[in-house]
């Protein structure tokens, strides 16, 4: 059984249809990737999965269950998490207050009113956990503001790991980083979710490649094609749909 | 490190010093206001949780502690029998059910709805204050006399006396803000704070928005009930004064004037606000005007409030940031 | 008299009142739609109309003048209030503005109970509009409150051309869609922004005016008329004029016959519509979702 299942997904925004038809699984534990060029629905997909939005047709599936929809914080309940394209973290908060925010979810204390959040040992101990396993340690009482852009990246991915989620969905998490930022965080995310269920949108190919075991083409609301990176690679539709993307032919 | 930890100290010994002496340095009926000051402060700091904390901005929140007031003044005239923290407690509660119906509508708008919403609220209770004369007095409202306080061991108290009833309000506001802290400091109180950071993330984290507000709702509803119990008592009258719109907009100038980014910021302004108008009216009647200018001078100028400018070196660690 | 008679006369009251509290809230709706901020002192302004047309007439200058004049001050009072108070308060974030909004509405009220006093100060009519006009058979209907609803329906469909067929009016509405864009675009928001706001104010102030003789000028007016325009604009949806329209009518239908069967709360009736539009559909009758 697929851990995540969409099947016939259609999205309308009164009058412009950007998902036409969407049928996409995930196994568990596979790294699938989800590519198409800019404004094929791909950040909409994953706002339906997420509840974010309302789907207009169809349905969505989550280890069996339906979730379609459910809102958003009922979805996170369920197992998945999902990190967003433009940074959003809490802004007047430090990097350890931010971690913390997901671990108290995590540990489902977000009602708790009997003891002091300082107090708690076992918060203390996971937050640490996750700012280690992020390299972000030294940096811990730094305000989101003063961070760098690259750092901002890490906590928006950092927050969305704190949950120890089944299933991880990554919007674009190396928009505007350099090479080295982004070879960094691929390593990162190859480490970290090593046995875990990841579904990560990418415009950029080297992280596509190095990361995927499965690729889906998300072309103007419809999948185009899924398949490993042979399959793909070799797919003649996707070839005419990318005609002049310069990092395929690599 | 070391000289703001101690500076916390000395200004807190002096604070409590000052408290507890307070009668004897000023006159019998200036400790009247003393009085005020300390549950205003309660009703300020029930404010300040919805508003610095939980980034709500109620315009209704008078209603609430009129419920409170009224409350007692009903308890008072026709329950004479009834141990004052009883009542003070019943009001409180009182107030936390009518807080859990408006806030259980109100909290499904955002922004300025919400703000209108709480205050159309109130303009019934109000309407519903001034009507219902076989219950509230309408016009004239409740008098009441302070009842005594009996405790187990030390026999009764008469709490007609105005030190005897300040002492008492200053540990009831002493007890109630103290586990308003503690309250802001547990998880839940993590968890308002991170959905006012950012609302969308939070609930992508897992946090309930609503419930989580509904709940702080209905605790500074609880609070500010009793904050307009302790004013019933204090005044020995329930009036429409407790329950009308300078109720309201006073909560929004005694926290943001005394600083909303601090959990005492609404104390300080508590305690301007009700040091000024004293001076103030005893020049005008309209007092309201001018303290309404420098409200709005403050919203333009200086937003952190006065205690930015008292504390900021030994409290930075109390700051919620904006 | 009766019963389909009293039924006549009562609808048409609601529609006075419906059509003045149209007026109000159309330039109250127009501004949030443009600059995203609910001015609460534009009750106070409509309040003030109602005490300036009083003043005037204490003064004996003619209620005519009055008419004319008092929204002029009031669009200028707007003015001031945008270009000096309201933009800054724009700037520091999303609360100054509404704390600022509030604490203008507060004191406005307290100066007219400082100036005025607190018990109503009634207004008269201009001997024209006084009196009544024959309607058919015995049935009278006051002249005055015809003059409220042609003039709040000529005023509306004033704005309606300008916004729908002048170059002016074309910015306004491109401003409440986008304004980032139309700034980009080189057209001067600031100006038109004032340019709004200036009307909306002197609008206000007019709806004041005509109230003025039948409602009498008191201090609460204000308050009274922020909350039904606010139950217009949940009910009617956020940024729809035609929703705020049907919203108005049915707000001047629950004043009028509410306060013929339950006289001390008409508002009751107000929420308990509210909270049935709000349960059923949280956007409002004609909002949009999402």
């Amino acid at each position: 059984m697929s851990i995540l299942l969409v099947k016939n997904l259609y999205k309308d925004f009164s009058g412009l249809k950007v998902l036409n038809g969407v049928d996409f699984t995930v196994e568990k534990g596979e790294k699938h990737a989800l590519i198409g060029p800019n404004g094929a629905g791909k950040s909409t997909l994953f706002n339906l999965i997420t509840g974010k939005y309302r789907v207009s047709r169809g349905k969505i599936y989550f280890q069996g269950q339906e979730i379609t929809g459910l809102r958003p914080h009922e979805i996170v309940h369920r197992g998945i998490a999902r990190s967003f394209q433009i940074i959003n973290i809490f802004p007047g908060m430090s990097v350890f207050e931010n971690i913390r925010n997901a671990i108290v979810s995590k540990q489902q204390m977000r009602f708790q009113v009997t003891a002091l959040l300082g107090k708690n040992k076992q918060v203390q101990r996971e937050t640490e956990e996750i700012m280690e396993l992020m390299g972000l340690s030294d940096r811990r009482h730094v305000q989101m503001s003063a961070l760098s852009y690259g750092e901002q990246r890490e906590m928006e991915i950092a927050l969305t790991l704190a949950l120890d989620p089944e299933l991880i969905l990554l919007d674009e998490p190396t928009a505007g980083l350099n090479k080295m930022e982004t070879e960094r965080l691929i390593d990162l995310l190859r480490r970290i979710t090593r046995d875990k269920t990841v579904v990560i949108v990418e415009h950029d190919m080297n992280v596509v490649f190095g990361l995927a075991d499965r690729i889906s083409v998300l072309y103007y609301g419809r999948i185009l094609a899924t398949g490993n990176q042979q399959e793909i690679r070799n797919n003649e539709e996707v070839k005419k749909a990318y005609l002049g993307m310069k990092n395929y032919a690599a | 490190m070391r000289r703001k930890v101690l500076m916390i100290w000395v200004l807190s010994i002096s604070a409590t010093l000052l408290l507890l002496l307070l009668p004897r340095l000023i006159s019998g009926s200036r400790i009247i206001l003393a009085t005020e000051i300390l549950y205003f402060s309660l009703y300020s700091v029930s404010f300040n949780l919805l508003f610095g904390y939980g980034g709500l901005l109620p315009f209704g929140h008078g209603g609430l502690f009129g419920m409170g007031a009224y409350t007692t003044g009903i308890l008072l005239a026709r329950l004479s029998g009834l141990p004052i923290l009883l009542t003070i407690f019943l009001s409180g509660i009182f107030a936390m059910i009518v807080g859990a119906i408006i806030g259980f509508f109100s909290l499904r708008l955002k922004g300025a709805f919400f703000s209108l919403l709480t205050f159309a609220f109130q303009m019934f209770l109000f309407a519903l204050a001034l009507k219902w004369r076989p219950v509230t007095g309408g016009e004239d409202g409740i008098s009441v006399l302070r009842p005594e306080f009996h405790l187990p061991l030390l026999g009764a108290i008469s709490l007609a006396d105005r030190v005897n009833f300040y002492y008492f309000s200053l540990v009831i506001v002493t007890i109630v803000l103290a586990l308003s802290y503690w309250f802001l400091k547990t998880p839940f109180g993590n968890s308002i704070r991170c959905i006012k950071e950012n609302e969308e993330r939070a609930s992508f984290l897992g946090y309930q928005t609503y419930r989580s507000q509904f709940i702080l709702f209905c605790v500074a509803s609880f609070i500010a009930g009793v904050g307009g119990s302790l004013s019933t008592l204090t005044a020995e009258m329930a009036s429409l004064e407790a329950i009308n719109v300078d109720v309201s907009f006073a909560a929004i100038m005694m926290t943001f004037i005394g600083g909303a980014g601090s959990f005492l910021g609404p104390v300080l302004g508590s305690a301007f606000y009700v040091v000024f108008q004293d001076w103030l009216s005893s020049w005008t009647d309209r007092w309201l005007i001018f303290m309404g200018a420098l409200f709005i001078v403050m919203v333009l100028y200086l937003d952190s409030g006065l205690i930015s400018l008292l504390k900021k070196e030994t409290y930075q660690r109390l700051w919620l940031k904006d | 008299m009766p019963l389909a008679t009293m039924f006549i006369i009562q609808l048409m009251h609601s529609l006075v009142y419906g059509m003045l509290l149209f007026l109000v809230a159309a330039g109250l709706t127009l501004v949030l739609g443009m600059m995203n901020v609910l001015n609460l002192a534009h009750a106070a302004f409509y309040m003030l109309g109602a005490y300036l047309a009083y003043a005037f007439l204490k003064a004996h200058v003619s209620y005519w003048y009055a008419l004319v004049m008092a929204p002029v001050v009031i669009g200028l009072l707007g003015i001031l209030f945008e270009r000096f108070l309201l933009r800054r308060a724009h700037r520091l974030g999303h609360f100054h503005e509404l704390l600022l909004t509030f604490g203008a509405f507060y004191i406005l009220i307290e100066v007219a109970r400082w100036i005025w006093g607190t018990t109503p100060q009634p207004v008269a009519a201009p001997p024209l509009l006084a009196g009544s006009i024959h309607l058919w058979a015995d049935q009278v209907y006051p002249v005055y409150r015809l003059f409220v609803l042609g003039s709040s329906v000529l005023i509306l469909l004033a704005f309606a051309y300008l916004i729908n067929r002048t170059r002016i009016g074309i910015l306004v509405r491109a401003a409440v869609a986008d304004s980032e864009m139309v700034n980009v675009l080189g057209i001067n928001v600031p100006r038109l922004i004032l340019l709004v706001f200036g009307a909306g104010s002197a609008v206000a102030g007019f709806a004041g005016v005509i109230a003025a003789p039948f409602l009498c000028a008191y201090p609460s007016m204000g308050g009274d008329i922020l909350l039904d325009c606010f139950v217009v604009i949940v009910i009617g949806g956020f940024g729809s004029i035609w929703g705020a329209l049907l919203a108005a009518l049915m707000i001047g239908l629950v004043q009028s016959f509410g306060v013929l069967w339950i006289p001390q709360f008409a508002l009751v009736l107000e929420f308990a519509l509210m909270a049935v539009v709000l349960i059923i559909k949280p956007s409002g009758l004609f909002g949009e979702k999402e």
